[in-house]
């Protein structure tokens, strides 16, 4: 397209986006004006003397067909020209960036040669003259990058190659060397597969206000024929110790559409899972779920591997690692019940048996008499429901149960809610008499929280259900990790059908627009539309459940003894209600795993008791590596975010680290926090490795600059000579009165207008 | 002497039960729902008011093959129903939990056993279990249900009792419970062990104990997990203390603590 626009207008388009068209004619202007009036009237007077003998379309046909002709010989007399601005040469300087990372070791060439060996054809002026052309009119400085730019002589290949690919970091260390430097542009040859920029549009914006437009060139296939990819996996980063963790693990393929592929799961290299899964159409990334535990505690690796076809190009991108602490702590689960109930009795039996929870419950046995249990000392809970937020929020989730409303004070239920807005704790409601909006919730800040309606009012509140009926799991239901009782998906759905049926149940207007319902109770025995058993929502920080049963006991009582369907339901709600609960004081990295030569950001997130950001906290850190060295960190206040402080740390080891942090308040701790990070040999660089010309489109015309592929970028040398203006320019003018275009113009209205004469008989 | 001390204490316990009776039935007056909703919706059903729908406890006694013939005195209906009946009535007023009104009887061999999780068993020492009977009180205690064991006296019931209840939990230890032990303060604090006698020795005698059962004893069986399953309440006659505690004569001391350890095991099996 572009040769055809060349061979019509005589230069490409890039000369005309970049210059403009001005006139030179050998005359002044008013002589233009002449010619113009003269060429439209003797355009009508010839065909005057013909009016007879010719319609009147006719006729204005000619006649214009005649005038076209005339204004293109004016148009080539008036010397048209292309004004444009080109560098002076030696003056200005280009940079010439190649990738090195390790997504160039990809063999998708044409003919199987790797990214490498095309970038090396490609800079290696004895292959091609471009880079010479380059050279003549610009100096050039090489760099070398992938996790950073390097400065290097000319392009030379490495033994060992970067394990990440950051184009935004590797463009702001370019911009910075040639800062000082009049700097006509930057050529960048990547495959694009960039795994670690955030925000490679502001850097390409910056570029071009400084002017200097990036010439990208994209090697390497945008797309693979035969290819199983693991593009991401998600799971909690931390868990309590043998919780059956849940991961979504996306997998992309082409080539083996409806295949049937194994989806195993490795604790390091012990087998916890394996499952058949069927791969999706071409390009398209089906989300698999998969579940699995660990029973050890400390950091583990987890490796998500999709077993490889034998046709596959790259099999790298079929694993994918991610580091997940399991901790043996002990979180405090607050449980206020209004009555005596089985429920209460046969939640604690089952809390009890998890030594990983801690479950503190109030009990009010009559009007004003409590009961504590689980309590750590004789002042806990002494006074009833907490009335101070510091007192509330050390606990990780609040179970209401039967209890009014009217129990609490208005700041009470505010705190609740503050609770799990702020604090991002857990929050379930279990059903009874008085709880949801039988129990006096409508218009308080818990209906607000939960995640059903209430109904508009308290008179809408239709009443406490007696009905027998069986619990009815929706899809999402099977596969949660409430409500997944069994690991393989039959056996689950026949635990759920065998359960023994439940009675009693709070009516609920229906689950929130933004609610995800887990069950339901069986219509056929509750009449009418299916009533929601269990639901939750996301609110604020903190997650907020649903449960409008008060019967699950009777899941125990109605079981053969040795069946832990009961319990297991409530050890899987109360660790899901407090897993990602925040700390006060936490910590973390910003990625679980880190390739050896990447520098770790390291993150602490800092609150008071009430869970108010802190701004004016020191916070001290020491990173322990593998090998048992510490090494002291200070963070700063991250301005962008209140009560988040950051540092760096460059590991030099490969291994699991540890990081202890502590925040202060003057010389009051206001808290620790530990978390880990895997430095690890990656594989980062296969995956999302196909050529991403998307990107580098993008960047390219943002920064003013193009984008080329290894076929055509040919033209690279003289696109860069031209530019918009600059300081090391001048302005050339290129004339256009000889361009092929007019030419065939010129003749093709002349031969028209002689074709249709002849049909008319005036030739 | 010994006679006009005896009418004085009969005297006295006719007025505590009396101001008991008289208590009871002020606060069950000021305990009627409010009629207008409350600023955040209507009322609770606090402890003291009526309920309707189905009840959360119900008392349950249990019906068992005993040792001696149809209409023997002493069988698992021994006391039957008032006893029950009174013992509810208490309940309701005294705790928040939402009793049903009604008692009932229910056999081990009955799976609706496995509905109510508490189980109330009289004259244990005259047991004489079945085969299906025994299998199905280990399976219910083993889910998690709960033994209360009422009213046997002495050595040879108690021997008998031995060995009825080792065939339902084989190498189960019975152990005496402390009284720091959670049942005597789940609700009530219970400092000792009372003897309950018969309702006769109660209104006529300063007899406590019958056959050589001197000694009341509270024992109980543990599951593996530490959770009391099997209340053992020897040498001691709740029921009868439930039963009688509208009659003016009978001591309130007895009734008393019939009521509170009854109440105190409930709660104790209800969050336990």
């Amino acid at each position: 397209m572009t040769a055809i626009f060349e061979l019509l207008f005589k230069y490409r388009p890039l000369l005309y986006e970049r210059g403009t068209i001005a006139f030179d004619p050998y005359w002044p202007p008013y002589v233009t004006w002449i010619l113009l009036a003269g060429a439209l009237a003797g355009a009508w007077f010839i065909y005057r003397a013909s009016a007879a003998a010719l319609p009147w379309s006719w006729r204005y046909g000619l006649s214009s067909l005649r005038a076209a002709a005339f204004l293109v010989i004016i148009l080539i007399l008036l010397q048209p020209v292309l004004r444009i601005h080109s560098v002076l040469p030696q003056e200005s300087f280009v940079a010439v960036a190649y990738d090195a990372s390790k997504s160039m070791e990809i063999r998708d060439g044409p003919e199987g040669q790797s990214r490498l060996d095309v970038e090396r054809h490609l800079l290696r002026s004895a292959d091609n003259p471009w880079l010479d052309e380059l050279g003549k009119k610009f100096k050039l400085r090489f760099f070398r990058f992938s996790h950073s730019a390097e400065r290097v002589q000319a392009f030379e290949d490495t033994a060992r190659h970067g394990q990440v690919t950051d184009l935004e970091r590797t463009l702001d260390q370019i911009s910075g060397e040639l800062a000082n430097v009049p700097a006509a542009g930057i050529v960048l040859i990547t495959d694009g597969a960039d795994n670690r920029s955030s925000d490679l549009d502001r850097t390409a914006s910056r570029l071009r206000a400084r002017n200097t437009p990036i010439y990208t060139v994209g090697i390497g296939s945008t797309s693979f024929l035969h290819d199983t990819e693991i593009t991401g996996v998600t799971t909690a980063r931390k868990v309590l110790r043998d919780t059956v963790m849940e991961a979504e693990v996306s997998v992309r393929s082409n080539g083996y559409a409806g295949r049937r592929a194994r989806l195993l799961v490795l604790d390091r290299n012990r087998l916890l899972q394996n499952q058949e899964i069927t791969l999706g159409s071409d390009g398209e990334v089906k989300v698999y779920r998969t579940h699995f535990s660990s029973q050890t505690g400390g950091p583990r690796e987890f490796k998500f591997r999709v077993d490889p076809f034998q046709d596959e190009i790259i099999k790298e991108n079929n694993d994918r690692t991610v580091l997940v602490e399991v901790d043996d702590a002990h979180p405090e689960i607050l449980y206020v019940e209004g009555e005596p109930r089985w429920e209460y009795a046969f939640l604690r039996r089952a809390a009890v048996q998890d030594r990983n929870v801690r479950l503190v419950t109030l009990l009010r046995q009559a009007d004003g008499k409590f009961l504590r249990q689980g309590i750590e000392s004789p002042a806990t809970l002494e006074k009833g429901f907490p009335t101070d937020r510091a007192e509330l929020f050390k606990y990780k989730a609040i179970l209401l149960g039967s209890v009014e409303a009217s129990f609490f004070t208005f700041d009470q239920l505010r705190i609740i809610s503050d609770f799990v807005s702020r604090r991002g704790g857990g929050f379930l409601m279990i059903g009874g008499r008085n709880s949801f909006g039988q129990g006096g919730y409508v218009n308080t800040p818990i209906q607000d929280m939960l995640p059903v309606n209430l109904g508009a009012g308290a008179r809408d509140t239709q009443g406490f259900e007696d009905t027998e009926f069986k619990v009815r799991l929706t899809d999402y239901g099977y596969q949660h990790p409430i409500t997944r009782i069994s690991l393989a998906k039959d056996q689950n759905r026949k635990r759920w059908t065998d359960a023994p049926a439940l009675v009693g149940f709070n009516r609920v207007a229906g689950p929130k627009p933004g609610a995800t319902v887990l069950a339901m109770a069986d219509s056929r025995a509750a009449g009418g539309a299916d009533p929601v058993l269990l639901a939750f929502q996301r609110f604020g920080r903190g997650k907020s459940v649903a449960f409008t049963t008060a019967s699950s006991w009777r899941w125990k009582m109605g079981n053969v003894h040795s069946d832990n369907f009961q319990e297991l339901f409530w050890k899987q709600m109360l660790r899901w209600l407090v897993s990602d609960v925040p700390d006060p004081v936490g910590t973390g990295t910003e990625e679980s795993y880190y390739a050896p030569d990447e520098t770790a950001v390291i993150r602490a997130e800092v609150n008071d008791e009430s869970f108010l950001p802190l701004n004016n906290a020191q916070v001290t850190a020491q990173v322990k590596s593998p090998s048992g060295r510490s090494t002291p960190l200070h963070f700063s206040w991250d301005v962008e975010k209140d009560g988040s402080y950051v540092a760096a740390f460059k590991p030099e080891e490969e291994g699991i680290y540890e990081i202890t942090s502590e925040a202060f308040q003057g010389s009051r701790s206001l808290g620790r926090a530990k978390s880990n990070f895997l430095v690890a040999g990656s594989t980062k660089e296969f995956h999302n490795a196909s050529m991403n010309s998307a990107l580098l489109k993008r960047l390219a015309s943002e920064s003013g600059g193009r984008y080329y592929t290894p076929d055509n970028a040919g033209t690279i040398a003289e696109d860069i000579s031209y530019i918009d203006k600059g300081s090391s320019s001048h302005l050339e003018e290129k004339e256009l009165w000889d361009m092929p275009f007019l030419f065939l113009l010129l003749v093709g209205l002349i031969s028209a207008e002689w074709i249709l004469r002849k049909r008319r008989g005036l030739a | 002497m010994g006679l006009q001390r005896q009418r004085d204490v009969i005297s006295n316990n006719r007025i505590i039960l009396s101001a008991l009776l008289a208590f009871l039935g002020l606060m069950a007056a000021f305990a009627q729902p409010l009629n207008s909703p409350g600023p955040l919706g209507p009322p609770s059903d606090g402890p003291f008011t009526q309920y309707h729908g189905t009840p959360e406890f119900t008392f349950v006694r249990m019906v068992y093959t005993g040792l001696g013939p149809s209409g023997y005195y002493k069988a698992w209906y021994t006391d039957w129903p008032k006893s029950d009946r009174q013992f509810i009535l208490g309940v309701r007023r005294l705790t928040n939990i939402r009793v049903a009104s009604e008692p009932r009887t229910i056999a081990p061999t009955d799976p609706e056993m496995f509905d109510y999780p508490f189980i109330y068993s009289v004259e244990c020492g005259h047991w004489n279990l079945t085969e299906q009977e025994v299998t199905a009180l280990r399976e219910y205690l083993n889910r998690g249900g709960f033994l209360f064991c009422d009213d046997f006296w002495g050595s040879w019931e108690w021997t008998n009792f031995e060995r009825q209840i080792s065939r339902i939990l084989p190498g189960s230890k019975i152990v005496e419970l402390p009284m720091s032990h959670p049942i005597f303060h789940s609700y009530y604090n219970i400092n000792r062990i009372v003897q309950i006698p018969n309702v006769g020795n109660a209104m006529y005698s300063d007899q406590t104990h019958e056959q050589d059962g001197f000694h009341p004893h509270c024992r109980g069986i543990f599951d593996e997990r530490g959770r009391l399953i099997v209340i053992i309440n020897w040498n001691t006659d709740l029921g009868d203390a439930w039963e009688w505690a509208d009659l003016p004569g009978f001591p309130a001391r007895f009734s008393t603590y019939a009521y509170q350890i009854g109440i105190n095991a409930i709660v104790y099996a209800m969050s336990h």
